[in-house]
């Protein structure tokens, strides 16, 4: 862990303008320190925003929700209207993490979460996310936990978040401090050449809060598959999202975790099957579609794979 | 086969030959004997524990204590060229190569240089700028706080000259080494090649590299003062660690002391000390200020060491009966430049009757940290190859495997042909098989499911060597009539302060609150138990043989008073009713030293001779069964319902001996379904080296763990007891295994089980 500076904000104009160059955002801090005590981010300041109005959960006209960016993550999953208008959001959250973590972890934070490749964490091995350029030690190495979707040869690490599945599921959108609200589905950027830049947040701009739009009723599984009962990542996860009208499929959403860079839409996938009465052979084609792009590597064949097969039970499920 | 190994193979043969004419153990008159002896005592650390009032090593505060870390290699093997220091504040030292005190190569442990040496490695590790491990120390960095001593150390780089390093266990040529964990590396009876079967089954096993990943991370804090030296230490043996660091640093025996009493955890990683031990007080005599070094998590991957990954190959034959024939078991795993082997092949030659048998350990050399003795070390990886292969037979006769194993009980070591001490692992089959109800398990795989969960029952076989070591105790008796023994061994946390006191209460015939149990002392007395799950019974004999000479003491004051005990032969005198009594009567312990006008009576005691172990065989056995659920699609196990018997001899005390054994099954599911570290073979990183990426069991993967005993007395043994502490996590990697293949039809030969494994 490197010296740095550490300032406390009370407002988030005050944030932002706290926010210099190498300045970071404190929150819960179960990433960030984690992360500062192994050397791979080394903040010269921390700007804590933990005292900023934005911990609440409001209501929205028309139906939605807004989620403070400092909302904590238990708080979230236990609110009795994400419980009942979003209960994907709610399952996913109790799927990620421990309740300790759960319990300090925000929203926000979430959003932001790095990744947990090992070569990332490991400041000796080579990762284009820490240092540009420097290539990828996870192409060759261990790479069981690693992406099958989305990732290049610049890095396959994938994003580790179980509640962002979810929000992509919900077409939840990101606000953001001083400019236009980011639809969460393109909130997280591929690597392509840029490994290191992970999201559209530039340096200081700052998550305020996360919009769900209303939804009709329906149905919603979120799935996850892990290596332990509890406290581990994902190897795949789905969100399932589905609105039925006259035995039709009105709405979609199918997201994955475990697989990509960035929470993952399949948006082929929900296409083929919108308007459909979600018969078991379009689900299989679903599922095929939803991983036609797959591009696993050597420990991690198994992937798409799993996924197709999560597919197809979550949308059974939906259905049923 | 080496020379070494072959003069060590000849001498153990001479020893066995020599063992016949030992006489046997002397009976424990205390075997039989029910007061505090079997009773379910609550834990005598548990309060203190509980209220956070134990003080752990890395939570000692001295005087101007400074703060070290340690940077490690960046590269496998090769040499430093350069070390780059940038400025930092706070820093007080940097040690390196350069500057380090020369530190006296000492014999590495378990070597036959050292047997019993307490350094983990004799590498001259700080006194050379050759590299043999990734992660080897390079530098060691010491500051006022640990923050400022860490950020220094990330600054630290060095320059390489790098050499080939052998990383990956394929591609190393195979050796026998001189021996394996004090086991003759090679055993042949028979040929099994040639024997006839009606049944076969051979195939391949594999266990992976695995750290102990104790909760509480090593940990050591040197103080000196003057020539004197004093270390807490993280250590399961500090009397070892005093020798080591007195030759190291050319001190006289006395002058260094080493204290440990409370550890948390270790299952034989902190048997042996690492470097950083003998470098925190290198640094601590260097920067002239008391150190505190703890390891990061991460560190302990780096700089201690784990339990080899093992290849295990064995062929069964057996005729149409069940009744073996022949068996093989041909076992590789990796060693250092230090050569320390666990013999995965023990099980084997000691769990099956069978007319040949065949079987050799060997080794790989690589360049990476030496590895540990860890919980069952051998036996447990080993025994997943034989426990799996036993199941797989069964499948192939068509018998029940509980059957298969009861056909093939034997009378006599398989190997030695000497008759056991004890060993009732036929009642431990029965009571585990009653407690779970095995006699509903249906016969084929795939036969039942719930939902998309395919459920399956396995069941193997646990068996772990006993041993009695060295230890000495001091034992008090004070006025008041309470008696405080005191000892080098310490409490890991399974409970030997609370079994001991209640041994030492019945011993000496007084109630469990006269009874005062310290320990973790270097200087009390040469006491060797690094592990071996030996402290219950070798503790034991150690205070047993204090009682005797207590009795003499106090036969002495008696001598020429009015006495009833006045004229008593020791013989005739009985510890009991909080004194001593002969057949014309007693006296309180508190009268006695009262009519002598003494404030207290000290004597030592030593553990005796192990004649029984070293003259016929003295195992700990277990059965195990376990219930599965396998979901089909996404090859997820889940452990849903354990039970497990056990023949540990007499039972000191059941709440904790259960404990110990939930402890050891829990790990073996671990063992069975999550842990791996990873090893890049490319550079020698361990690459999970964090407890969110290297999976040991949370509270949801674990079942309810009935635990059931046999409890019946060793004739041989002191107190009738048998070690017992690591026999919990033997066979359960196998038992899963089984369970899986019952549920699925699927058979997974390769460690861990994970999902990926099932799912095609």
């Amino acid at each position: 862990m490197n010296p740095f500076s550490y300032v406390t904000a009370t407002d988030p104009a005050e944030a932002r303008a706290l926010a210099a160059e190498g300045a970071k955002y404190l929150a819960g801090g179960t990433n960030l320190v984690d992360l500062m005590r192994e050397g791979i981010e080394t903040p010269e300041r921390l700007v804590d925003i933990g005292r900023l109005p934005l911990a609440g959960i409001e209501d929205l006209p028309g139906g939605g929700l807004r989620i403070g960016a400092l909302a904590r993550n238990t708080r979230v999953a236990a609110d009795p209207r994400v419980r009942d208008r979003y209960p994907l959001l709610s399952e996913a959250i109790v799927n990620g993490a421990s309740p300790q973590l759960r319990n300090r972890a925000t929203v926000g934070g979430n959003l932001l979460q790095r990744t947990r490749c090992g070569y990332f964490y490991d400041r000796h091995s080579a990762c284009g996310k820490r240092e540009p350029g420097a290539g990828c030690d996870a192409l060759d190495g261990f790479n069981r936990m690693h992406a099958v979707l989305g990732a290049g040869e610049s890095c396959i690490a994938v994003h580790p978040s179980d509640m962002c599945v979810a929000l992509a599921a919900l077409d939840a959108v990101v606000n953001i401090a001083g400019r236009d609200p980011v639809p969460l589905a393109d909130f997280h950027l591929l690597p392509g050449d840029t490994p290191h830049v992970e999201t559209v947040l530039r340096p200081g701009e700052l998550v305020t809060s996360i919009d769900l739009p209303p939804v009709p009723p329906g149905h919603s599984v979120y799935l996850k598959v892990r290596d332990r009962a509890s406290y581990a990542f994902a190897l795949v996860s789905v969100a399932v999202f589905t609105h039925l009208e006259d035995g039709r499929a009105s709405r979609v959403r199918i997201a994955l975790g475990g697989v990509a860079p960035k929470p993952w839409r399949a948006y082929e996938a929900e296409r083929l099957l919108t308007g459909t009465s979600l018969d078991d052979h379009l689900i299989d084609q679903a599922a095929e579609r939803a991983l036609a792009d797959a591009r696993p590597r050597e420990h991690n064949a198994f992937k798409p794979e799993l996924a197709r097969r999560l597919i197809r039970r979550a949308l059974k499920g939906a259905c049923s | 086969m080496t020379l070494a190994s072959r003069g060590f193979t000849l001498a153990g043969k001479a020893m066995a030959r020599l063992a016949r004419l030992l006489p046997d153990g002397r009976p424990d008159p205390l075997a039989h004997q029910r007061a505090e002896l079997g009773r379910p005592a609550d834990r005598l650390d548990g309060p203190a524990k509980a209220a956070g009032a134990v003080r752990y090593t890395a939570e000692h505060r001295l005087p101007g204590l400074v703060h070290a870390v340690v940077v490690g290699s960046t590269i496998a093997r090769g040499r430093v060229t350069a070390i780059h220091v940038p400025p930092a504040p706070g820093v007080l030292l940097v040690m390196t190569h350069h500057n380090a005190p020369a530190m006296k190569r000492t014999a590495a442990y378990a070597t036959l240089r050292g047997p019993l040496g307490a350094a983990a490695i004799s590498l001259p590790v700080l006194n050379t700028d050759e590299i043999f491990w990734y992660g080897q120390p390079i530098a060691v960095v010491v500051a006022e706080s640990p923050e400022q001593a860490r950020h220094a150390a990330s600054l630290i780089h060095a320059d390489y000259q790098r050499w080939p390093a052998a990383l990956s266990m394929t591609g190393q040529r195979p050796f026998t080494p001189a021996h394996a964990v004090l086991e003759e590396p090679v055993t042949r009876i028979g040929d099994p090649r040639t024997a006839p079967a009606a049944v076969t089954v051979e195939a391949e096993y594999a266990t992976p590299l695995e750290y102990h990943n104790a909760m509480e991370p090593h940990a050591t804090v040197a103080h000196w003062e003057g020539d004197r030296l004093t270390v807490h230490d993280t250590s399961q043996y500090p009397y070892g660690v005093k020798e080591m660091l007195a030759r190291k640093f050319s001190l006289a025996e006395e002058n260094v002391r080493v204290l440990a009493p409370f550890i948390g955890g270790g299952f034989g990683g902190k048997t042996v000390a690492w470097p950083h031990v003998w470098l925190a007080v290198a640094a601590a005599r260097l920067s002239g200020r008391p150190v505190k070094l703890v390891l990061s998590r991460a560190d302990l991957f780096a700089m201690t060491g784990g339990r080899a990954p093992t290849r295990s190959r064995v062929s069964l034959g057996a005729d149409a009966s069940g009744r073996l024939t022949a068996l093989e078991h041909h076992a590789l795993s990796s060693c250092s430049a230090d050569k320390f082997a666990e013999a995965a092949v023990i099980a084997s030659r000691h769990l099956y009757a069978c007319p040949n048998l065949h079987s050799a350990q060997q080794v790989v050399r690589l360049d990476r940290i030496q590895n540990a003795f860890f919980r069952g070390p051998g036996v447990a990886p080993g025994s997943f190859a034989l426990e799996s292969a036993m199941d797989e037979l069964a499948w192939r006769l068509g018998l029940d495997p509980l059957e298969l194993r009861l056909r093939n009980e034997p009378d006599r070591d398989p190997v030695a042909g000497n008759r056991f001490t004890s060993r009732h692992l036929r009642e431990a089959y029965q009571l585990g098989a009653d407690a779970f109800g095995w006699s509903r398990r249906p016969p084929v795989p795939r036969a039942t499911r719930d939902g998309r969960w395919l459920i399956g029952y396995g069941m193997a076989a646990a068996i772990n060597p006993d041993a009695v070591l060295i230890a000495g105790v001091k034992l008090r008796l004070s006025a008041d009539g309470t008696v405080t023994v005191r000892s080098s061994t310490n409490e890991l946390g399974a409970g030997t302060s609370t079994a001991q006191s209640q041994a030492t209460a019945d011993r000496l015939g007084l109630p469990l609150d006269r009874v005062r149990f310290e320990q973790g002392d270097s200087d009390v007395a040469r006491t060797r138990i690094p592990g071996a799950s030996a402290a219950t019974t070798t503790l034991a004999s150690a205070i047993w043989s204090a009682r005797d000479k207590l009795v003499r003491e106090l036969l002495k004051l008696a001598r020429g008073t009015g006495s009833p005990l006045a004229g008593l032969s020791p013989g005739e005198a009985e510890t009991r009713d909080g004194g001593l009594f002969g057949p014309r009567g007693g006296e309180t312990y508190e009268r006695i030293l009262a009519r002598a006008g003494l404030d207290g009576v000290e004597v030592e005691g030593r553990s005796a001779l192990p004649y029984q172990t070293i003259k016929r065989g003295t195992y700990s056995y277990g059965a195990h069964f376990c219930e599965v659920r396998v979901d089909e699609d996404t090859g997820e196990t889940r452990v849903t319902r354990w039970a497990g018997a056990f023949d540990g001899g007499r039972i000191v005390n059941p709440k904790q001996a259960a404990g110990q054994m939930r402890g050891g099954i829990i790990m073996g599911i671990g063992m069975a379904l999550t842990e791996e570290a990873l090893l890049d073979e490319r550079t020698g990183l361990v690459v999970n080296h964090s407890l969110a990426d290297y999976h040991v069991p949370t509270h949801a993967d674990v079942p309810d763990i009935d635990i059931r005993f046999v409890d019946r007395p060793d004739p041989q043994t002191p107190l009738g007891a048998k070690g017992i502490g690591e026999l919990g996590i033997v066979g359960v990697a196998a038992a899963v295994a089984n369970a899986v293949h019952h549920a699925t039809g699927k058979r997974v030969r390769s460690l861990p089980i994970t999902p990926d494994k099932l799912m095609f």
